[in-house]
């Protein structure tokens, strides 16, 4: 009987906690969206005008493809990058600490160091021209884009190598032992062992990592402003902007619109995940 | 962060004409006027503010003569307040007594013999007797330090002061008196430019060295009672007049240290910080323009009786000029404010809040020497209401415009938003959206029919018969210089080809300097329907790539002084005349401006007119102000913006010129007389390549006010005024100009950033 | 012979190959800390012909070298005797950051174990909606947490930042994960010796799932040191500003004190994760049973000390 009430004693004060601090706000950006910002009910108006500003649509699709570029790409390299280290003996920590370091470093640092290397006069350029190759004007073309995935992933896949380490060394070795004594092959434990199961792990990763998509923001933010290449223009800044000119209906629609895929997204993914 | 480059600051040499000889070198971090250190806190107190009972220092200004500058106040021994100075109206050097502590002024009595007398300090003894110090110059043309000394009715004694010598630096300066003061007993104290503090005979003219202060760079010295401070930009040495021996007071010594302004000195304009005795042995008063304190030497805390920031104590723009204590509940200080010389009387009334029980909450994101005035104006007028000026980028942090929107949005939308707020470089057009302000119609309506307006600014902030923001203050752009200079000016296009084609330079700081220069000139036409015009601004990146020429002023960096940013450019011809450019163009925001502009003209056969009048005639706005529809103090909100928008701060010269036309024409009637009877002052300019030029100003005739006035009511559109369009402009534009990207490229890239801005 | 030296060739060669990537990888994160390192013992003007074109907008390229000309110890000096509000904000942050710490220490992990091992009426519900409530951008709630906090009256003090930072959903759901995979058996073998559901948590939860535990904490630490939106909103006073805050501030013109200040900022987490993190894990596995979980359940656990 004790069990029965035991789960909810252990999560109540954190629940409490959520609850007053998150999803009270939450419940006050649902209400927000359906109300116009200079007062008055607007019904779905907000959601209508949200779904047919440019400016949306525009950050919507840059943040949907910057997701479905960056993700995939990240937990794959990242599960290679844990495959490797942890065949390895020593030296494990001291690399692991290293992998670490880019979440470390503040967020202003890497913006200066980002400008340094991808100014128009930045490193990068100065050793493309040594090679003779013409210089790339990164952050006002297309190709900020790539500079934004490679600041992600530079940011983000030693953390995740971590994380998957951490699911790796949760797989007890006499499973594998047991394997190699049945005659299983490297590529074969690998399969049939290592991927089933680090499964439930990759779920808590691929979130983890889509989260953190999101922070991207910061670096982009101060390296280029409110107001980037059109590409690299993401919810994150159009939000940021609807607040400075104080449009909270539109930006709560449209918080309210993003959590709804994103929820639905991940729900379906969970349901995926389980079976 | 911007980084601003120095621009060369002619407009200092006419603030200062009266120091002749004032070189034109990059004027430095003076530019933005005393703001730096008004943050930190000077003392340990603020018991005023803490407690929440009543009793409360009032400030009442006494009815002393105007236009008299004064060089030094003293309690007399039986009492009378004794105040000794120079009249500007009679040019005559007077003393004035007050026996009822203020209430009432009365001339005690002129001196004679002291024509052609300029003084660099004076002090009045506890006797009455005043004395003053100059120099003079021998048959040799070797400057001596003299001091007059002076009673009233009687004729100045001159003697010349016998200045041992000293181990100074620089010889020359050792006559060159910066500070005298007499103590309690009435000995007299002397310092010169090398930081030596001197006892006097006045009989005599004998000195005996009494400090050596060259290490610390003192100027300035202050006696309170028995104790002598010669103060620096680094501290404060406190002495006993009596026995010359130090004292040591690190609680002076760490205020100094936090606010090195306190010891600095403008010349006789008066100081940051006066210090006065108290009844006690060993206590002293002092005022800044955090307020008036009371502090006793050696000891470790300053406590405050009055808050400046409840009266012109807090108004940056004051400087002080001497401090007396009359009892425990009466204190006088002279300041020197706005070129005019005031005597202000504190009282202690018991039945006063001790904080005054509404607060009126004024936001503004950038500081600026206008609002301060409006601010102190009104806190005189309204003792019973506190202003609790939030300024959102402070300039000494790295806040930017972006977080301190939000979090003044974040304000707004949680309901504690600010009851005035001056509307420049905020979002105004989504604040009237989004209904955070609130319609003063009424009010504007009401000044209107008081004092009218220079419409053409005015209508452009009505809409639908409601008006949600009003500027203050507006300027225009000029372009000048010979007849053909003053044509070219009529388009950036113009203008570009005419700079060319006389293969001269166009007046200009660095790249970013430039652009905010020609941003006013046809910005207005950058954005119509809420649609971007593409040659407009393609035009506008053009022609500024033309006239830019790279230049010295491009890597040197002004640490943001964070007041008046949108005045720096100033419009003057004597640039022409120094062989500097080949024209003039620019922002003029004062008479005192115009007055150097009409002496230039006069000289060099000169004309202007307002610049890119053929494509667009804009002017720029200043402090516009709204109330938020949120207030609590509606009433309160409105009075302020009277003062704002009234005729008492308005015709105070520079930032600009008032919207309100009674405002304009005090302003107007006031400049005609800006140079009293004489009429003119001499102002030498030198540039760094030694031509040195002598230019006569005059006071402004009235056909000078008259073709002033035409212009000024000839634009009828604001300049592009939106802060993210322009941060956007001028970003790509600085590439532009500095060769990074081409001209297309640019404009393309700023279309699609205003497109999505627009879209949002 | 022959054979032999080649096989250690060979050996050699693939030992080279495992750890290629690994260290190439590790190269590339930390290689800006020795960018870092370099730049902070340049003095101003070394660092400032390297750097003009950047920022003044001179002719050329951004040019670095590995080790300074002219090395100068200027930069760390200024930071650490002449700027008393760099430790002021440095303090912040660590009070800041031990708070929210303590907060997900005391609340956040017995949720995430609540979550994961227990199942009743609503619990799939509150996971989604911690997951849900994860992925809002912070611009979107801050408003109406703002509004949250004035009620509170507790705006504009470090609590503003501590107590939502302490109820932060990610780390319970990083934890949840790990304590997911603690088997059940295990806990049912305790359960039936007599443990309470509590001495279940202390004594068995915690040292199985101590990895994400560190994992946690580790990364709610970074990202505590990092916070920039949420004390710009939530607090005014300037004196309460974290590290973060003071970054951005120094601007590109003191670049040299700009790198040297986020080394200084650098060092912390990272003295952490080198020294820290090992002794953290242990410490947590010595608190319960040690290195063989099936067979030491509840009694002998007992006697030791709970250290975390």
């Amino acid at each position: 009987m004790k069990k029965k009430y035991a789960g909810m004693v252990f999560i109540l004060p954190h629940l409490a906690g959520v609850l007053l601090f998150l999803f009270v706000p939450f419940l006050d950006v649902a209400r927000r969206s359906f109300v116009r910002a200079a007062g008055g009910f607007a019904g779905l108006l907000n959601y209508g005008e949200v779904l047919r500003n440019e400016a949306f649509r525009l950050a919507a699709g840059n943040t949907f493809r910057f997701t479905a570029v960056c993700l995939p790409l990240l937990m794959l390299l990242s599960l290679l990058l844990a495959l490797t280290v942890c065949g390895i003996g020593s030296g494990k920590a001291a690399l692991k600490n290293c992998f670490l370091i880019p979440m470390a470093i503040p967020a202003a640092c890497v913006a200066l160091l980002w400008q340094l290397l991808f100014d128009n006069h930045g490193m990068v350029n100065g050793l493309l021209t040594v090679f003779g190759i013409e210089p790339v004007s990164w952050m006002s073309t297309g190709a900020s884009f790539y500079v934004l995935v490679g600041s992600y992933l530079w940011k983000n896949a030693g953390y995740v190598t971590v994380l998957w380490m951490a699911a790796l060394d949760g797989i007890p070795g006499e499973v594998y032992e047991a394997a190699r004594m049945d005659g299983a092959g490297r590529a074969a434990s690998l399969v049939f062992i290592t991927l089933p199961c680090i499964r439930p792990a990759a779920f808590t990763i691929g979130v983890i990592s889509f989260l953190n998509t999101f922070k991207v923001f910061r670096e982009a933010y101060l390296v280029a402003g409110s107001y980037p290449q059109e590409r690299i223009y993401l919810i994150s800044h159009l939000f940021n902007n609807w607040f400075l000119s104080l449009s909270v209906d539109k930006m709560a629609a449209g918080a309210v619109l993003l959590s709804v895929v994103t929820g639905a997204a991940i729900a379906a993914l969970q349901r995926a995940w389980e079976d | 962060m911007r980084k601003r480059v120095l621009s060369v600051l002619l407009a200092a040499a006419v603030a200062f004409a009266g120091l002749c000889g004032c070189g034109t070198d990059t004027g430095g971090g003076d530019a933005g006027g005393g703001v730096g250190g008004t943050e930190t806190p000077s003392g340990a107190g603020g018991q005023t503010g803490a407690a929440g009972g009543m009793g409360r220092f009032l400030e009442q200004e006494t009815d002393f003569p105007e236009k008299f500058m004064i060089y030094g106040m003293e309690k007399l021994d039986d009492g009378t307040v004794r105040v000794f100075g120079r009249s500007e109206e009679s040019g005559q050097f007077e003393f004035y007594d007050s026996a009822d502590a203020g209430g009432s002024w009365n001339m005690a009595g002129a001196v004679s013999g002291l024509e052609n007398f300029y003084p660099l300090a004076g002090a009045v003894s506890p006797d009455g007797t005043a004395v003053l110090a100059t120099a003079s110059y021998d048959e040799n043309e070797v400057r001596q330090a003299q001091l007059a000394v002076m009673s009233p009715g009687q004729e100045a004694q001159r003697i010349l002061l016998a200045i041992p010598e000293t181990a100074a630096s620089n010889a020359e300066h050792s006559n060159m008196i910066v500070a005298c003061a007499f103590d309690e007993e009435g000995t007299l104290f002397v310092e010169n430019l090398n930081s030596h503090v001197f006892q006097v005979d006045p009989a005599t003219g004998e000195c005996r060295e009494f400090c050596d202060m060259e290490e610390a760079y003192s100027r300035n010295m202050e006696i309170a009672g028995h104790w002598l401070f010669a103060l620096s930009g680094t501290g404060v040495a406190v002495f006993d007049s009596r026995d010359c021996s130090n004292a040591q007071d690190p609680f002076l010594d760490e205020m100094f240290a936090k606010n090195p302004q306190l010891g600095e000195k403008n010349t006789d304009f008066g100081a940051n910080i006066v210090i006065a005795a108290g009844t006690e042995e060993d206590e002293i008063f002092y005022a800044t323009h955090e307020g008036l304190f009371s502090h006793s030497i050696e000891g470790s805390v300053g406590e405050q009786l009055i808050n400046g920031a409840l009266n012109t104590m807090g108004n940056t723009s004051a400087l002080f000029l001497n401090l007396l204590m009359l009892d425990e509940e009466n204190f006088l200080l002279a300041v020197h404010l706005n070129g005019e010389v005031k005597v202000l009387k504190y009282t202690y009334d018991s039945n006063a809040a001790a904080t005054p029980e509404t607060e009126l909450k004024v936001y503004a994101l950038n500081d600026s020497n206008y609002l301060r005035q409006v601010v102190s104006a009104y806190q005189k007028q309204h003792q019973d209401v506190y202003v609790n000026l939030v300024i959102g980028m402070s300039g000494d942090d790295g806040v930017t415009a972006e977080d301190a929107i939000r979090a003044l949005n974040t304000d707004i939308l949680a309901g504690n938003g600010p009851d005035v707020l001056i509307l420049d470089g905020l979002p105004m057009d989504s604040y009237i959206e989004k209904g955070i302000l609130a319609d003063i119609r009424p009010l504007i309506a009401e000044l209107e029919a008081s004092d009218g307006f220079f419409e053409n600014v005015a209508d452009v902030y009505e809409a639908d018969g409601a008006v949600y923001g009003f500027p203050a203050k507006f300027y225009v752009m000029l372009a000048g210089g010979p007849a053909d200079a003053a044509a070219a000016g009529a388009s950036l296009q113009k203008t570009a080809d005419y700079v060319e084609a006389s293969g001269g330079k166009f007046p200009h700081g660095g790249a970013y300097e430039l652009l905010e220069v020609l941003y006013p000139v046809n910005s207005a036409r950058f954005l119509s329907q809420n649609k971007l015009n593409e040659d407009m601004i393609k035009e506008f990146l053009s022609q500024a790539k033309r006239l830019y020429v790279p230049n010295e002023y491009e890597d040197m960096v002004l640490y943001g002084t964070g007041m008046g940013n949108e005045l720096l450019n100033t419009f003057g011809s004597v640039n022409i005349l120094m062989g500097e450019s080949c024209m003039s163009y620019g922002a003029l925001t004062s008479m005192s401006g115009l007055t150097l502009e009409a002496a230039s003209c006069e000289k060099g056969g000169f004309g202007y007119a307002l610049a890119g009048r053929e494509e667009v005639k804009s002017f720029v706005p200043y402090q516009i102000a709204g109330i938020g529809s949120g207030t609590a103090n509606r009433d309160a909100a409105e009075d302020f913006l009277r003062v704002m928008f009234g005729t008492e701060c308005g015709s105070i010269d520079g930032n600009g010129f008032p919207v309100n036309r009674s405002a304009y024409e005090l302003l107007c009637d006031n400049a005609m007389h800006m140079y009293g009877e004489q009429d003119n002052a001499g102002v030498a300019v030198s540039s760094g390549d030694g031509i040195s030029l002598d230019l006569v100003l005059s006071n402004p005739t009235e056909e000078q006010i008259a073709e002033l006035t035409g212009i000024l009511e000839e634009p009828d559109t604001p300049a592009q005024m939106d802060r993210v369009i322009k941060e956007i402009v001028l970003e790509y534009g600085e590439a532009v100009l500095k060769g990074d990207i081409g001209v297309d490229e640019a404009v393309s890239a700023i279309l699609q950033k205003c497109n999505l801005y627009l879209a949002e | 012979m022959r054979k032999n030296k080649k096989n250690t060739a060979g050996s050699r060669l693939l030992l080279i190959l495992r750890y290629a990537p690994a260290v190439t990888a590790a190269c590339l994160a930390a290689g800006p800390v020795v960018f870092l390192i370099t730049g902070s013992l340049m003095g101003r003007g070394e660092l400032g012909e390297h750097l003009a074109p950047v920022l003044f907008g001179t002719e050329g390229f951004v040019t670095w070298r590995l080790l300074p000309m002219y090395p100068t110890l200027q930069n760390i000096v200024e930071l650490l005797c002449d700027s008393p509000e760099f430790f002021h904000m440095f303090w912040n942050t660590m009070k800041l950051t031990a708070g929210i710490l303590l907060g997900q220490l005391l609340c956040g992990m017995p949720a995430a174990w609540g979550l994961a091992r227990y199942s009743f009426r609503g619990c799939r519900l509150v996971y989604g909606l911690y997951i849900l409530l994860m992925l809002m951008p912070f611009q979107v709630l801050m408003l109406p947490e703002y509004q949250v906090l004035e009620k509170l009256s507790i705006n504009n003090t470090l609590w503003a930042v501590i107590l939502p930072g302490a109820f932060s959903t990610f780390p319970v759901f990083l934890m949840y994960r790990f304590f997911a995979e603690v088997p059940e058996e295990v806990l049912e073998a305790a359960r039936i010796d007599g443990a309470g559901e509590g001495r279940v948590f202390l004594y068995i939860g915690l040292p199985l799932g101590r990895t994400g535990i560190v994992s946690a904490l580790l990364l709610q630490f970074l990202e505590c040191f990092g916070m920039i939106e949420q004390p710009l909103a939530f607090l005014k006073d300037k004196r309460l500003f974290p590290l973060a805050l003071y970054l951005p501030e120094i601007g590109a013109e003191r670049a040299g004190f700009a790198f040297a200040a986020s080394l200084v900022a650098l060092a912390v987490p990272l003295l952490l994760f080198f020294a820290g993190s090992e002794y953290l894990e242990q410490g947590i596995a010595a608190s319960g049973v040690s290195q063989t979980p099936v067979k030491g359940i509840g009694k002998g656990a007992e006697d030791e000390s709970f250290l975390l």
